[in-house]
């Protein structure tokens, strides 16, 4: 049965979630439109560059019905509410610089491939960081944890996007392994074939790998310091004095360090939908992040609030139904327990 | 508690990711085939950031379209003849009017015939849209319509009675299967077949030899080609299988593509291109300037700023700019300096404009350029009174535009040396055209509309007509109502070439006097090819083709020409066979007018106008030839962006979201 509590508690996150969503969307076009300049100036200058021998009464026109398709022609408040009800309704609109095409399908082509990247990078990452992490901090005052310590501490201090480039630079202009960007070589059409998964992966190595160096360190350095402290633990102590086996030790303490680490990743992982922007960009990867900076660079209004719409709305969603699950096992959460 | 949240937090995420990784799996199951290398051109400069559609009334479609839909004629600029495509000839009914008649064979690639109809519907869709194939001609043309099947006829508008955008607008028309764009407009209206893409293999109808293949905004496009395309006994078919074009992250990675060999056809700007020879890349000069110059690129001084109204300034600035040493080290020298009154002299029809003694009497050399001369700038100060330390010049181009930002640095302290305040800005794109528009800018770097058979009036009526405003024309804002009865009057002086010159004349005195910009060179036609899988590219020693460039869309021709590297190239015969020299479409004109004996006073002026145009043979160097008359009238609607109602409505909801949230925390 959900109780009159329950249905307040939800009603009230309900609401609040409402306004944080106008408010945000609100930020996104003013934000946009600080910026001084407007889409059609992009167009028309396009335009003007690819077509040298553009007449002056063609470009008038082209402006005029530019103005007039894209509703830039109205006033500032009424964009705002037909945005405001677009978003609401799930409708993205259409982009400006690319005349004609939906913001819904650019996004859910640049998704799966952000995702391909950011979300096995980050768990491989978080992993294979925090098994080392784990065990330098289980050795403490040995060589291995020394070493661990300073190549995690530097590692998680590079810039991953400069990173990124002498990867880029290595591997793809030196060493000639692997590929210089994009996400499948350019004879190739997308298709479920192995010869195609198997150039995808060749073109995913670097920006893989350029994810993963990077965030490893930063798991392992917070890994070893929560074992660290683990292994201070009463519990510990008197595991040890009972002469337990090695492993088993090791055991105990990696699964309680773990815990913190956990969120960690839940958090990672929530902003995961909008990409990995500088490594995209570096690699010309296909993604979102690779899409959100074409699109701000063109000041393509739609496809940046598409971007952040999804953004918000994912995370709005995430955080939201984290909490109905919490409200529904543990009362505590619903408004302080008032009337429970 | 902890870890059960721990664990619900970390469900709800894969809650979220699962769906949408199923939601798009069938995006990869799009059919294709992988395309071979050996059988494909790459190329590169026409696509950045998404790759455009093939819908013309998106007014900014791909220009691989043009490989797609045929125009009527198409126009070489270098030989000065029209190639009938999808027309098979044309006649003048009378000195107004033309007909055009449509191949027999010609046909959609679903098999539908090419009629007058589908001239006819896609003209009047842009006309009602307001872009799309013959955009702006409703100020040159009366109508286009239907007379027959095949027959369409075309009358000019008279005033202004402009031959030239006349004939362009017709004979370069190219027109969209009226029985796939009908059912778009008239069921879902203007809007529909403005978003309209135009990409999907399966229902894209074209008229030309290629056809789309596979379309993916974000990377790329490819164009496959109809082996049984319905021009295949005319035309012949076209060397590569498939056309591609891939988008790269800019222009270094794009031109590194070409480099090694991943891209065979370029119209990107490519630094030190000479040292590419070595690797069987070439273009159109094997020597400077390598390429073939286009365009005109003036320095724009913002004449709404008091301190550079005085034109003694600005011919101090001219004077004092490093053209020779500019050109050599920012731009590799792929153009001369231009001529100080704007005419490009590198089209040999184009020298009868320069007028030496006009030239001299300005101080300029008799070829018309302005000598680098530092003491002649200070000395031009002087005499006029200006103390440049009390000028501040600031010279801004985009950011990223690495050839332009040097000719800035280096202007800027040539600047400096007289005494100028001069600094340099690279905004980026965005911002830069912003202070265009509002007129807040010093000084820039900029373009003006190209050549073509206009020229140079068409230059002039660019930088100098106070009728038109920044991004249309007149970039600097130089208003001078005295020249407006000679741009107004040249165009129609067709018939007086002597009077003609004269104003032409007229108009440089003006500009040496006034200088309201400042000519620096000719902006290079970009066309650069890689001989390693395909040859047969036109170029200075086999200039069987041009425009050569990928952007341009009147290229289509130069893919006949194409075979495999180990092949023996030829050049297609019917580019020669087919040709019609302009100067047989005017003398088809001169005869029309012969025809009427009751001559009233426009005729009499067309019949003098022919035998001046037959004696004046002009090869153009740009495709299309539009000379527009000025009676545009330059209003565009620009939104103002309304700050306070945005702001206002933010405080407003900000506000709205605190009482709640401030409500639902007392309760």
């Amino acid at each position: 049965m959900i109780s009159k509590g329950l249905v307040k508690y939800l009603t009230t996150r309900l609401a609040f979630l409402f306004v944080t969503y106008i408010v945000s969307l609100t930020i996104i076009f003013i934000l946009l439109r600080l910026v001084p300049t407007n889409p059609i100036d992009r167009l028309i200058a396009q335009l003007m560059q690819t077509n040298p021998n553009i007449t002056p009464e063609e470009i008038r026109q082209c402006m005029k019905t530019y103005y007039e398709l894209f509703g830039l022609d109205k006033p500032l408040w009424m964009q705002y509410l037909t945005y405001l009800a677009n978003a609401f309704r799930g409708e993205l609109g259409t982009s400006y610089i690319y005349v004609g095409r939906r913001v819904i399908d650019m996004i859910m082509f640049a998704l799966p491939w952000t995702l391909f990247l950011v979300v096995p990078s980050t768990l491989v990452a978080w992993f294979v960081g925090n098994a080392i992490g784990a065990y330098a901090g289980y050795k403490r005052g040995s060589l291995f944890e020394k070493t661990v310590l300073i190549v995690s501490l530097i590692l998680s201090q590079t810039p991953y996007y400069w990173l990124a480039m002498m990867l880029l630079y290595l591997f793809a202009f030196q060493l000639k392994i692997f590929p210089p960007g994009q996400a499948y070589p350019p004879t190739m059409v997308p298709k479920l074939t192995p010869e195609f998964i198997l150039a995808v992966l060749h073109h995913y190595a670097l920006p893989f790998l350029s994810i993963i160096i990077v965030a490893l360190g930063g798991w392992a350095i917070g890994m070893r310091v929560l074992t660290i402290y683990e292994l201070g633990a009463d519990y510990i102590m008197f595991a040890e004095a009972l002469g337990t086996k090695e492993r088993t030790l090791f055991r105990y303490v990696f699964r309680n360090s773990l815990l913190p680490q956990v969120t960690g990743l839940a958090l990672q992982l929530g902003t995961a939908v909008g990409g990995a922007l500088l490594t995209e960009i570096v690699f010309s990867y296909p993604g979102m992040g690779y899409l959100l900076n074409r699109a701000i660079v063109q000041t393509d209004y739609p496809v940046v609030q598409g971007v952040f719409i999804i953004l918000i709305a994912t995370l709005f969603i995430a955080n939201f139904l984290v909490d109905f699950i919490y409200a529904l096992i543990d009362p505590r959460i619903r408004l302080g327990g008032e009337k429970v | 508690m902890k870890r059960s949240s721990l664990i619900v937090k970390a469900l709800a995420t894969l809650m979220i990711v699962i769906p949408l990784f199923i939601s798009v799996a069938p995006m990869f199951a799009v059919h294709g085939q992988q395309i071979p290398r050996e059988d494909t051109v790459f190329i590169i400069g026409s696509e950045w950031g998404t790759v455009r559609n093939m819908n013309p009334y998106s007014g900014n479609p791909t220009p691989l379209w043009g490989y797609a839909y045929l125009p009527l004629f198409t126009y070489s600029a270098l030989k000065d003849v029209w190639i009938p495509t999808l027309a098979e000839r044309y006649e003048f009914v009378d000195p107004t009017t033309i007909r055009v008649y449509i191949r027999s064979e010609a046909q959609w690639s679903d098999g539908v015939p090419i009629t007058a109809y589908d001239v006819e519907y896609t003209y009047y869709v842009t006309q009602q849209v307001g872009v799309g194939p013959g955009a702006g001609c409703g100020d040159y043309v009366a109508y286009i319509k239907a007379v027959g099947d095949k027959v369409i006829e075309a009358k000019i508008k008279d005033p202004p009675r402009n031959y030239y955008s006349f004939l362009s607008c017709v004979l370069i028309f190219r027109p969209l299967p009226k029985h796939v764009i009908q059912p778009i407009f008239e069921k879902e209206g203007k809007e529909a077949i403005t978003k309209w893409d135009n990409v999907d293999p399966a229902t894209q109808v074209v008229s030309g030899p290629y056809k789309i293949y596979y379309h993916s905004p974000h990377d790329r496009i490819i164009l496959v080609r109809l082996d049984n395309w319905w021009g295949k006994n005319i035309f012949g078919v076209p060397g590569p299988k498939y056309l591609a074009h891939l988008l790269y992250k800019d222009a270094f990675a794009a031109n590194s593509a070409l480099e090694v060999g991943d891209a065979d056809w370029a119209g990107t700007f490519i630094p030190e291109v000479w040292k590419l020879q070595t690797k069987g890349i070439y273009t159109w000069y094997k020597n400077a300037p390598y390429y073939v110059g286009a365009g005109m690129v003036f320095l724009y001084l913002n004449l709404k700023r008091p301190e550079f109204q005085n034109p003694a300034v600005r011919l101090a600035i001219a004077y004092a700019i490093p053209y020779k040493d500019m050109l050599q080290k920012a731009y590799f020298g792929y153009s001369p300096q231009a001529t100080a009154i704007a005419v490009n002299d590198l089209v040999p029809a184009y020298k009868k404009y320069i007028n030496s003694d006009l030239c001299t009497k300005y101080g300029l050399t008799p070829d018309c350029r302005f000598e680098t001369n530092l003491d002649k700038a200070k000395e031009i100060l002087q005499k006029a009174g200006i103390d440049p330390t009390k000028i501040h010049i600031e010279i801004a181009t985009p950011s990223g535009w690495t050839d332009w930002n040097m000719m800035c640095e280096m202007i800027a302290e040539n600047l400096r040396k007289l005494g100028f305040d001069a600094v340099t800005a690279f905004p980026d794109f965005t911002v830069w055209w912003d202070s265009l528009l509002k007129g807040t800018y010093y000084a820039v770097i900029g373009w003006d509309g190209g050549i073509g058979f206009d020229h140079p009036w068409g230059v002039y009526r660019y930088v100098m007509d106070p009728r038109l405003k920044f991004p249309i024309g007149n970039w600097e804002g130089y208003n001078n109502s005295e020249v407006i009865q000679y741009i107004d009057a040249i165009p129609q002086l067709l018939a007086q070439p002597d009077k003609q010159l004269e104003y032409i004349f007229k108009l440089q005195e003006i500009f040496l006097r006034d200088l309201p910009a400042i000519p620096l060179f000719y902006g290079a036609h970009w066309y650069a090819y890689n001989t390693k899988y395909w040859v047969g590219w036109p170029n200075e020693d086999n200039p069987w083709w041009w425009p050569a460039a990928p952007w341009d869309a009147q290229s289509w021709p130069v893919l006949f020409g194409l075979v495999k590297a180990g092949q023996t190239p030829k050049a297609p015969e019917w580019v020669s066979k087919l040709a019609i020299p302009t100067s047989k479409i005017i003398e088809d004109l001169m005869k029309a007018v012969q025809v009427i004996t009751t001559s009233p006073a426009p005729v009499t002026a067309t019949t003098v106008t022919v035998t001046v145009v037959s004696s004046v043979t002009v090869p153009t160097t740009i495709t299309q030839t539009v000379v527009s008359t000025s009676t545009v009238t330059t209003t565009v609607t620009q939104t103002v962006t309304e700050w306070g109602t945005a702001i206002a409505i933010a405080i407003i909801l900000f506000i709205v979201g605190f009482i709640i949230g401030w409500v639902i925390k007392r309760k």
